[in-house]
């Protein structure tokens, strides 16, 4: 369907007239017009036209009257396949609709049958066929208006589709039955675990992990308890074997009666080692009175065979003490006779170095004399430089001249010149030349000057010339030439007293002065180190030495011994001296030693003699020592013969006594084995009572019996969890097959309107993607950017430009299946931005192709870009019929 | 001539964890009730005394109730001599166990504790093997050849153990068994296989008198033996004594079959059901509408049961087309079944995620159907 014309009379505000949009085109037609202009009020006529049977006065009927009253009437044109049809409505009274075709002016219908007629053109809703026809101010939504007219636009949304695709949406999505298993599945699935797996508390399957849980921490502590119980029962039993073979009657007997036994054979080795401890005791004191005896023997034994030696040695002593004597003596005379020799070679020595001295003596005048006769020739030669230097000094000191002084005069000389040369310039004359017609005189001090007067400049002097001014003339220095004489006076005056003081008429003289001043003192500085080569240590010194030697050659005079002769001399009274010293010394040596031997002899002698008294008198007279041995020798051998005796009954009771020690040894392990016996079955008897404690608490509830019954419920448990894992598996496997399944025939089944809607949203937006309500079979969301938004969420301008192109892309499919519809727009994209608003003309025209689009809008700038074919009202007065 | 009971593992206490909670408690009554049930038979058969070989008790530390209500049912008819031993489970490591039966013990309950003759009749000769531990690690019958008692009596060995690697409890101590010739016995009353059976016709398990498991897949039994006199071949009968019938049956499916009717014929009748407990093994192939139908039958006849297990480790989904049509014909759920179906087929594991998911989807859409 295409419209082509609409007509209305005494509609809204135009009572008692009317206005008509003829030629409306294909593609995009324009009805750009200011408010109030009566676009409203054609758009809602066009909507009762096609919408409000011509019978009935609903609100929206109503609004269309006039205030005036009276009837409204529209015409609306439209082109179907079957050709050009006029559709006629009159509301209130007179009301009526009728068909009529166009080219024959046919009626085709009227009343309720133009009412069908109309109907069946539409198809659904208030809005057209899906929801296409009509878009309305503002409409950011499509699929509004009541759950009637929702259903009735989804029908037809559905029917398109189906048309497109051959496929109902039920059949391919599995409709409301795949929603109910999916619900079904879920909940299955809800009721193990949650949304991300974990089991859900309080579901069976929690409650069987739980379970698990718990059944398994009693197994385990009842394990724990069995094996404790089983670990306490053989340690009772290896306890009791232990006790039993303790206390075995058997056992217990032979225990006792080796302790017997054992103290038997201690009491019987006690006894035995006190006899032989009582005959060690007698053996000892035996043996002690035999080594008393045999000590006594021994000792009076030695004492016989000492004085014996004694007496002996008495007998040799003497005569080595004779000879030693006699020795010593001999030794005496040798001795003395070497002293004598001595002191002869003494004596020879000294006359001899005596001798030696007086030669020396005589040899060293002669050597003085010499010296002396240089001497007094160098003193005289000294004197006489002397005497020439002193006279020299006294020449350099009569000159008053010296550097300083020439140095001085020639510098007051110089300032003087520079005085002079300075006085020279301050003398400036100025004088006056006047021109030949000058009147003008210049005034110096009060009085003009005349032509050719000079005037001397000494000091700053001023000049004044009529008519001009002031003329300052001043010399170079600071200084006056009064000052500047002044000066040469004074230096002139310091130039004369320095000549004066040397005694010089002029600088000149002074210089030359000088000059022979410089040479005496070179002459008196040559003698005098004359002088000082001659008598380095003075004069005093020449004389003293001179004296000195005068003295050593009167000396030599009384002596003329040859001085070879006395060294010879000297040197055999020495070689003489020596070997008596030598002499001596060796008869003084035998001589010391000689007296010592006789000494030696004299002491020993001595001794042993005194020795041998001591001896004899304490053994008594020989009877006596006689009768003494006697006596010593037959005690020894009486205790020698009690010792054996003490010695044999020793060795017999040794050989019969037992070893103590092993024997008590043996005694006390015995006493230890009874009673380590004993104390094992005492901590035997306690532990095993403990075990029977423990044995009986852990034993007596069967506990073996109730570990098996968790065994059991464990297993049972874990079978159980076993099934719900897997039957969890299984659901979720289904619910992915159903989503996958089902997300695939949607994908399938919206594809044409994707297909349609894709390029018009790539006009809007760079990338972005829809995906629709298997419900309602309208967008869902939008996905931007990676992000999928609800559609309800987005701006009111996007809304509203996805509601129309969802509606040109429906619309084009209508188109395609052969029933195409028209797109009327009534102040739409209000919300639209300028670029957008561009974008969206784009989208209309892309569409316009096959496509019949009314756009009314009261945004005259704005809608000049969208182009298209203008739309004007113009007046309209219906035929009479 | 001497006529007694053989009998063996009871073990009392046993407490059946993996069941639930009312059943264990049946269970565990049970096996106390079987000390009755054979303390009635020997008077019935007028027997001179009862051998029980090993294991009375499940465990070395039963509680204290459980060996004070034993002992008291063993001694409720003082004439009936009861012999024992203990066995692997209860062996005399568990001596306070012992030392409490030895509190307990009534006059008529003989404990054989050592590897001594017992006259339990005149010229009859019980010789005892009581298992010393766990696993003592030898055949603790071999002194049986060197007991030293008159030529001419009956003699009669009671031990615990295997003759062979049953496998039970991992047994390894093996029992020769030859054991009654080598050793002269007229008889030799063993215990520790559950089931009955004659190794030869001197040497016999008795069996438990009340089943514990599903393995040997019978009734609770005791023996009634009977000799002449010594030398004379035993003569051996089987009674029951057993409460609770543990039944383990087969069910082999094909894809297709009526898996209701297969299963209703392997089922014992409705009055027996309440003391069974029935473990049956599915194996073959199912489909999936077939597996629904299965579980929704085993729902129905469970409660029946004292206990019902289903075993499908063994049964395999088989793959139809057509049976997705079930979960739909066309669309999204479909196409899910079919990638789901795929899965499962790829699968090794006939219970993998994939077929589960499968099954859940065909459940899922059927009920909403």
């Amino acid at each position: 369907m295409k419209l082509r014309a609409l007509r209305l009379w005494n509609v809204r505000k135009f009572a008692g007239r009317g206005i008509a949009i003829e030629n409306i085109g294909d593609g995009v037609n324009v009805l750009s017009a200011e408010n109030e202009f009566g676009k409203s009020t054609s758009f809602d006529a066009l909507h009762a036209a096609f919408f409000q049977p011509f019978s009935g006065t609903p609100k929206s009927i109503q609004l269309l009257r006039p205030y005036s009253g009276g009837s409204p009437q529209i015409e609306v044109d439209v082109e179907t396949d079957q050709g050009r049809f006029r559709i006629s409505k009159t509301y209130y009274n007179g009301k009526n609709a009728v068909i009529t075709e166009i080219a024959t002016n046919r009626i085709v219908a009227q009343a309720d049958a133009a009412e069908a007629w109309i109907s069946n053109l539409i198809r659904g809703g208030s809005t057209g066929p899906a929801g296409l026809l009509w878009v309305q101010q503002g409409a950011t939504e499509i699929g509004g208006g009541s759950n009637k007219e929702k259903d009735e636009e989804r029908r037809v949304r559905e029917d398109v589709l189906t048309s497109v695709t051959g496929d109902e949406v039920e059949f391919l999505t599995g409709g409301r039955r795949m929603l109910r298993v999916l619900d079904r599945t879920n909940a299955k699935l809800e009721e193990l675990v949650t949304s991300t797996g974990k089991p859900k508390t309080g579901g069976p399957y929690a409650e069987a992990l739980a379970e698990l849980e718990g059944l398994q921490q009693e197994k385990t502590e009842f394990a724990s308890r069995i094996s404790e119980l089983r670990s306490a029962l053989d340690t009772r039993r290896t306890k009791l074997r232990r006790l039993k073979d303790l206390n075995d009657p058997d056992a217990v007997q032979l225990r006792l009666q080796q302790k017997q036994d054992a103290l038997v054979q201690l009491d019987s080795a006690k006894e035995q080692s006190g006899k032989l401890a009582t005959a060690e005791a007698q053996e000892k004191l035996a043996d002690e009175k035999y080594q008393t005896a045999k000590s006594h023997l021994e000792s009076h034994q030695l004492k016989l065979e000492q004085l014996a030696k004694l007496i002996e040695q008495i007998t040799g002593g003497e005569v080595e003490y004779k000879n030693a004597e006699l020795k010593r003596d001999e030794a005496l005379g040798a001795n003395e006779a070497g002293q004598k020799a001595l002191q002869a070679s003494e004596k020879q020595l000294i006359k001899a170095r005596e001798l030696l001295e007086t030669a020396k003596r005589g040899k060293e005048a002669e050597r003085a004399a010499v010296q002396l006769t240089e001497l007094k020739s160098q003193l005289k030669k000294a004197e006489e430089l002397r005497g020439e230097v002193e006279k020299l000094a006294a020449e350099c000191g009569a000159f008053l001249v010296d550097d300083n002084s020439v140095d001085q005069l020639q510098a007051f000389e110089r300032r003087i010149e520079t005085l002079n040369v300075m006085i020279l310039a301050k003398s400036v004359i100025v004088q006056i030349d006047y021109a030949g017609s000058s009147k003008t005189q210049i005034i110096h001090d009060g009085s003009a000057l005349t032509d050719g007067q000079t005037v001397k400049i000494t000091s700053e002097t001023r000049f004044d010339i009529p008519d001009i001014g002031q003329l300052k003339v001043s010399s170079g220095s600071d200084a006056s030439a009064e000052e500047l004489e002044a000066e040469v006076q004074n230096v002139k005056e310091q130039l004369r007293n320095g000549l004066a003081h040397i005694k010089c008429a002029s600088v000149s003289a002074a210089k030359e002065q000088l000059v022979a001043a410089e040479a005496k003192t070179s002459s008196l500085m040559l003698k005098r180190s004359e002088l000082e080569t001659r008598a380095p240590e003075g004069i005093d010194a020449l004389r003293q030495r001179l004296v000195q030697l005068e003295a050593l050659c009167k000396v030599t005079e009384s002596s003329k011994i040859n001085l070879e002769d006395a060294e010879l001399e000297l040197a055999a009274a020495i070689e003489s001296h020596r070997s008596s010293q030598s002499e001596r010394e060796i008869a003084r040596s035998a001589y010391h030693d000689a007296k010592d031997e006789f000494l030696r002899q004299d002491i020993m002698i001595g001794s042993v003699r005194k020795e041998r008294q001591e001896l004899e008198s304490a053994l008594g007279s020989e009877v006596e020592r006689s009768e003494k041995l006697k006596s010593l020798q037959s005690t020894f051998a009486k205790e020698q013969e009690i010792l054996a005796v003490a010695q044999q009954a020793t060795v017999q009771l040794k050989a019969l006594t037992p070893d103590l020690i092993s024997v008590t040894a043996a005694y006390e392990r015995a006493t230890s084995a009874v009673d380590r016996a004993q104390k094992e079955t005492d901590v035997l008897n306690k532990e095993v009572a403990e075990l029977d404690g423990r044995i009986s608490v852990s034993s007596g509830h069967g506990i073996e019996d109730v570990f098996e019954e968790i065994k059991g419920r464990c297993s049972s448990v874990e079978n159980r969890v076993e099934r719900f894992k897997h039957e969890i598996s299984a659901l979720t496997r289904l619910k992915q097959a159903l989503e996958e399944a089902r997300s695939s025939a949607k994908e399938r089944y919206f594809e044409p309107v994707m297909a349609e809607l894709k390029p018009l949203l790539t006009l809007l937006l760079d990338e972005a993607s829809i995906t629709f309500d298997e419900a309602t079979l309208l967008p869902k969301t939008l996905g931007r950017e990676g992000l999928d938004e609800n559609i309800t969420f987005l701006s009111g301008g996007m809304r509203e430009q996805l509601a129309i192109l969802t509606r040109l892309a429906f619309a084009r499919l209508l188109a395609k299946s052969g029933n195409p519809v028209p797109v009327i727009l009534d102040d739409a994209l209000v919300y639209s931005d300028d670029d957008r608003i561009e974008r969206m003309f784009d989208a209309l025209h892309r569409q316009a192709s096959d496509l019949q689009i009314l756009v009314f809008s009261c945004r005259q700038r704005a809608f000049e870009r969208l182009g298209g074919n203008g739309l004007h009202m113009t007046e309209w007065k219906p035929s009479a019929s | 001539m001497v006529r007694f009971i053989h009998t063996g593992d009871l073990h009392l206490g046993k407490r059946f964890g993996q069941f639930s909670e009312g059943l264990r408690g049946r269970l565990t009554e049970a096996r106390h009730q079987s000390l009755v049930a054979i303390s009635n038979l020997a008077r019935t058969h007028e027997v001179d005394f009862i051998l029980v070989a090993g294991d009375v008790f499940d465990t070395g530390t039963p509680s204290p109730s459980v060996i004070r209500q034993a002992m008291q049912a063993m001694g409720a008819h003082s004439e009936t001599k009861w012999v024992i031993i203990p066995g692997n489970h209860d062996s005399l490591s568990a001596d306070e166990l012992w030392k409490q039966v030895a509190n307990d013990q009534p006059k008529n309950v003989l404990l054989a504790l050592e590897n001594k003759p017992i006259e339990i009749a005149p010229a009859t000769y019980v010789l005892p093997a009581p298992c010393l531990n766990r696993r003592p690690g030898r055949d603790l019958t071999e002194w049986m050849s060197d007991a030293d008692i008159e030529l001419e009596g009956i003699r009669i060995g009671l031990a615990h153990g295997a003759v062979q690697s049953f496998g039970e409890d991992g047994a390894s101590e093996i029992i020769a068994p030859d054991r009654a010739q080598q050793s002269g016995l007229d008889y030799l009353a063993l215990g520790d296989w559950h089931g009955q059976i004659s190794i030869n016709e001197r040497t016999w398990y008795s069996g438990t008198p009340e089943p514990d498991r599903f393995k040997h897949s019978e009734p609770g039994k005791v023996l009634l033996v009977e000799i002449e006199g010594s030398g004379a071949t035993p003569d051996v009968q089987s009674l029951e004594t057993g409460s609770f019938n543990w039944q383990k049956k087969t069910m082999d499916i094909l894809a297709g079959e009526d898996v209701s009717n297969q299963l209703e014929k392997i089922l014992p009748e409705i009055s027996l059901r309440r003391k069974t407990l029935l473990q049956i093994a599915a194996a073959g192939r199912i489909r999936i509408p077939d597996r629904l139908l299965l579980n929704e039958a085993v729902g129905k006849i469970a409660p029946d049961f004292a206990l019902f297990e289903m075993k499908s480790e063994a049964l395999a989904n088989a793959y139809e087309i057509s049976d997705l049509d079930t979960i739909d014909q066309v669309g999204a759920l479909r196409q899910a079944a079919e990638g789901l179906m795929r899965e499962a087929e790829a699968d090794p594991d006939p219970h993998g995620v994939s077929a589960s998911a499968l099954s859940l989807l065909y459940t899922f859409t059927a009920e909403e159907a």
